[in-house]
């Protein structure tokens, strides 16, 4: 990572120490305006911030895995009785 | 009854406990995916996580202290921690060794193409494998805040830290998830 290479008022490893808050949507003026200033001139960070999004709207999405709908179905029985 | 004209999960437990066995199936209803999930998370094999479940809930229609406001999810959710870490041999809360943020960032990915991320994201054996591949403190602040919804606030205090250690926490486990979903799969380059 080009942690020298300020783009944008930040430097890579600035952004990635910030992204959480950045799409928890908690960053607010100068910084919110710097990093949203460096991911729109660096490759690595704007691609690594979509992979890490895509990564939360994944988990948010997940359903019970099947392991998982087997015991619910099971328990749901038992906790009947 | 809560804005849906819905039962409210007080008034439901309430009413289990009293034998109202409808009742008690829609509390089950309401919750069982996300105690089953969250202990699956936390306990150390699947069978345990199973009866661990069991427990939290019978215990729950067998115990007399009313939810008074709390958060009925919440409620069950560290009940099934408690009962989860009895279980564990090692001392709770042993953090990690410490890995600079950069490292767990190049780990993750940072630099590599996107779409291969998202093709990884894709498969649900992989991601579920990756899952399983992160500590148990990393696997369950994942559970808590990004698969079942549980609020900031509300997740710190159900492990025990401020919200400000919580986040750190949440964001360094989601960069070892990204690592663990690149290094599964049988592309992958074992070194």
């Amino acid at each position: 990572m080009q942690t020298e290479r300020d783009v944008g008022g930040m430097r890579c490893f600035e952004v990635l120490a910030r992204l959480d808050a950045f799409v928890a949507g908690e960053l607010v003026g100068e910084e919110l305006g710097r990093l949203r200033a460096h991911v729109a001139s660096c490759p690595n960070c704007a691609a690594f911030g979509g992979a890490y999004a895509q990564t939360l709207k994944a988990l948010r999405t997940l359903g019970p895995s099947a392991e998982e709908a087997a015991a619910a179905a099971r328990l749901r029985v038992r906790l009947a009785r | 009854m809560n804005d849906a004209g819905e039962i409210d999960d007080a008034e439901l437990l309430r009413r289990a406990r009293g034998g109202d066995r409808v009742a008690g199936d829609t509390f089950v209803g309401r919750h069982l995916a996300a105690v089953v999930r969250y202990a699956r998370a936390v306990c150390p094999d699947p069978v345990a996580a199973e009866d661990v479940t069991q427990d939290v809930f019978v215990a729950a229609f067998t115990g007399s202290q009313p939810l008074a406001g709390a958060s009925a999810r919440a409620w069950l959710l560290v009940s099934t921690r408690h009962a989860a870490w009895r279980l564990h041999r090692r001392r709770v809360g042993e953090p990690a060794a410490f890995v600079p943020l950069e490292s767990l960032g190049l780990a993750a990915g940072w630099g590599e193409d996107p779409e291969t991320v998202v093709s990884r994201l894709e498969d649900r054996a992989r991601l579920d494998a990756a899952l399983q591949r992160l500590s148990v403190e990393d696997r369950e602040v994942i559970v808590l805040r990004d698969l079942e919804g549980l609020d900031g606030e509300a997740t710190a205090a159900l492990i025990g830290v401020e919200v400000a250690a919580m986040k750190s926490r949440l964001h360094r486990a989601r960069l070892r998830l990204m690592a663990a979903l690149r290094e599964g799969g049988v592309d992958a380059d074992r070194t």
